[in-house]
């Protein structure tokens, strides 16, 4: 949508107006995005704000070499791994207590609504390593195509469709072992 | 003949069935507290835009607060050192001024001294006591 924007020569007043225009065209798919990675509500709320000051502040880095929601979603998803990385380190957490982590934290998050088949679908998600879960919510959930997964992640068609059959397959095994 | 590529786009599709089957459908299960998204672009905006155009007039203010007081500074400063500059001359003048009129006073009063013969300085001494 704002792709056309050229913000380098864009005048002040104007870039306000137009920055004024993503925020609110891209909130909620950015709230979303963030959701899925960090869980709770008050996580992806912080984040979110984080992401949406980044990306006001470094607007000037933006080029056009990529497409703005790209560039948007990628401080997105870096942010939501700097949260959790920091968060982690704050309580300690090693790499192999990481799916335990993240299931606490949905357990502990008050705007959860799904059911049990819902929370065991989540919870085989958080089991993913961080990559292959990223890439499975937006490929599962949002449907995002290869090739924008590859600008947004900078990989690779060929490595985001492995990474998804990989991770879309044990996303099935666990939850036929757990429901079925 | 399939190829890998085709396999690979089976196997993820039987995936994607299994999980669409057990965990009904592929709504996100999670919710956000009422009216959020509304409040949030609200007070983003409004966030994003008041204190920056406050700090902008802020620092406005604070700039032209500077160059006012440094004005104001260097005006008071080239008063000072004119006025300086003006009176020191003056003054000397004055006490210049001051040294001449004596000189010159002294001088009257010695040549009319010299002048006038001490008979007449006499009469006109007399006459003035008597009036």
């Amino acid at each position: 949508m704002k792709e056309d924007v050229d913000w380098a020569t864009l005048p002040k007043e104007k870039r306000k107006a137009a920055f004024g225009n993503v925020v609110k065209t891209y909130t909620r798919p950015l709230y979303w995005a963030i959701r899925k990675i960090v869980i709770v509500h008050d996580d992806a709320n912080d984040v979110l704000q984080n992401t949406l000051m980044r990306a006001w502040n470094g607007i000037d880095e933006f080029r056009g070499e990529s497409q703005f929601y790209s560039w948007l979603y990628r401080i997105a998803i870096n942010e939501s791994l700097t949260f959790l990385q920091k968060q982690k380190a704050a309580q300690n957490i090693s790499i192999d207590d990481e799916e335990s982590f993240l299931s606490e934290k949905l357990e502990a998050d008050d705007f959860f609504d799904g059911d049990k088949a819902q929370k065991a679908l989540q919870k085989a998600i958080l089991s993913l390593p961080e990559k292959q879960r990223i890439v499975f919510n937006m490929r599962y959930y949002d449907e995002t195509k290869y090739e924008d997964l590859e600008k947004i992640l900078g990989t690779s068609v060929g490595a985001l469709k492995a990474s998804y059959h990989i991770a879309a397959k044990k996303v099935a095994y666990i939850l036929k072992e757990e429901l079925e | 003949m399939k190829t890998q590529d085709e396999l690979i786009d089976k196997e993820i599709q039987e995936a994607e069935s299994t999980i669409d089957s057990l965990s009904s459908g592929r709504k996100i299960p999670f919710t956000v507290p009422e009216s959020y998204f509304e409040g949030l672009e609200r007070d983003f905006l409004s966030k994003f835009e008041a204190p920056a155009s406050e700090t902008e007039a802020k620092e406005e203010t604070r700039v032209i607060k500077y160059q006012h007081k440094t004005r104001t500074f260097i005006f008071v400063a080239a008063a000072v050192a004119c006025l300086l500059i003006a009176i020191v001359p003056i003054y000397k003048n004055i006490s210049k001024e001051k040294v001449s009129t004596n000189k010159v006073c002294t001088t009257y009063e010695s040549y009319v001294l010299n002048e006038v013969d001490e008979t007449t300085m006499e009469d006109y001494i007399e006459e003035t006591t008597n009036k």
